[in-house]
């Protein structure tokens, strides 16, 4: 979405006073970012990169 | 009075011989024997203590077993007093949004794509299959999921001959390089080139054989899966073409890539103007229900149909109603055969002029 719109407000910025406590290995291990593709027409960077739920083709 | 009440995403396939109970919330499928299917229906209606008068000493114990095997597998529960009305069944709608699920594409040059990528966007096509007669080097796959870089794909399979370049770094640039492509398929590869165990973001398969895009609508007990949205397209709709557009070699549009009639060609006319066109659809509400042999299945929602290859047998209506060709399974023997051994299926064999799938 963030392509689309622009804050008119910036949200409060209580952001700054989250603790971090995830370590450097535990963002590295996480690889769901590898899940999503963008998509224009959906307007999202997320579209979930989906396997198909039956086999779409059976040549083996 | 003590009621058996079936869970409601437990799914009851009656077949010839036997029964399948397909729990749609684990994804899991269990064959049974028929008698358990009328000890089901009994209890549907029935309390436990009257289902039990009906029976000799004997066999109320085998009734109490069975209760005990749908407890323990969970596939219901028991209540005081007959619930059942209170329970609803699950909808068999098949809901999907988008107007066509996925493509089959035969393509000798990747230019081909061109033509579709904006239609595919249009019918929110979900899933493209790239049958490609030609090797793809490094670049091509690259070029291929570019072209589809933010358009509404989900993934992307490849069938694609072997050769030489493709080796382990091959993967891992394209690894890096690629989002869409979920799997590849190498064909006609005489040695695997490597082992690995490293985690890439798609499969990878090798095959020794000249794989023919002909070789498609195998029937297999590899090829079944439980899961919701399967079934539920399944007991509705034809589960191969159902929200499917297949091409050609040459461009024409069709259901699938193996079918004869087409609707069009891509050089001529967009895959939407194809969809419009009378007798494209017509195969898609065709449920195993009304297929031959099929409709005694216990597999039938279970696994998927092929209409480009059937044992040409019978026709209701002008759709070919007939078994699948390249299914070896008996629902009324339960047993699997090779299918391409079967005399009865010969003159078929003969009709499709397959004579490679005969000596495999």
């Amino acid at each position: 979405m963030k392509h689309l719109f622009k804050e008119e407000k910036k949200l409060p910025l209580t952001f700054k006073y989250i603790e971090h406590f995830r370590t450097k290995t535990n963002n590295k291990t996480n690889n769901a970012k590898g899940s999503y593709v963008p998509c224009k027409r959906y307007h999202t960077d997320y579209l979930l990169r989906e396997n198909p739920t039956k086999p779409l083709t059976r040549l083996l | 009075m003590k009621y058996f009440n079936l869970f409601s995403n437990i799914l009851i396939t009656k077949g010839a011989r036997r029964i399948l109970i397909s729990d749609l919330q684990r994804n899991l499928s269990d064959l049974y024997t028929l008698e358990l299917y009328d000890i089901i229906e009994e209890l549907k209606n029935d309390s436990i203590e009257d289902i039990l008068k009906n029976y000799d000493t004997e066999s109320q114990q085998i009734i109490h077993e069975y209760i005990d095997l749908l407890l323990e597998k969970e596939y219901g529960f028991i209540t005081n007093g007959d619930w059942d009305r209170n329970f609803p069944a699950l909808s068999y709608e098949f809901q999907e949004v988008s107007e066509i699920t996925n493509i089959f594409i035969e393509i000798d040059h990747i230019s081909v794509l061109d033509k579709i990528t904006a239609s595919i966007d249009n019918l929110g096509v979900k899933h493209l299959v790239i049958y490609a007669s030609k090797e793809l080097s490094m670049n091509d796959y690259q070029d291929i999921d570019k072209k589809f870089k933010d358009s509404v794909l989900e993934g992307i399979e490849i069938y694609a001959p072997f050769h030489q370049a493709v080796d382990q770094s091959f993967f891992q640039i394209l690894n890096e390089t690629t989002s869409r492509i979920y799997s590849f398929i190498f064909y006609n590869c005489k040695e695997i080139p490597f082992k690995t165990k490293e985690i890439f973001g798609f499969s990878i398969n090798f095959s020794h054989e000249n794989i023919k895009i002909s070789a498609c609508g195998k029937v297999d007990l590899k090829y079944f899966n439980t899961n919701l949205s399967k079934i539920l397209e399944a007991v509705k709709h034809n589960s191969c073409l159902h929200k499917k557009i297949g091409i050609d070699i040459n461009g024409n549009i069709k259901n699938c890539p193996l079918m004869p009639e087409s609707s069009g060609n891509i050089y001529q006319s967009t895959l939407e103007e194809a969809l419009e066109i009378p007798g494209f659809k017509k195969y898609w509400n065709l449920t195993k229900d009304h297929i031959e042999v099929c409709k005694d299945c216990e597999f039938r929602y279970i696994c998927t149909d092929c209409r480009a290859y059937t044992e040409l047998t019978h026709t209701n209506n002008g759709l070919d109603t007939s078994k699948p060709l390249k299914c070896g399974y008996n629902p009324y023997t339960e047993k699997w055969e090779k299918w391409s051994k079967n005399p009865l299926k010969q003159k078929a064999i003969e009709n499709y002029n397959l004579p490679e799938l005969i000596k495999s």
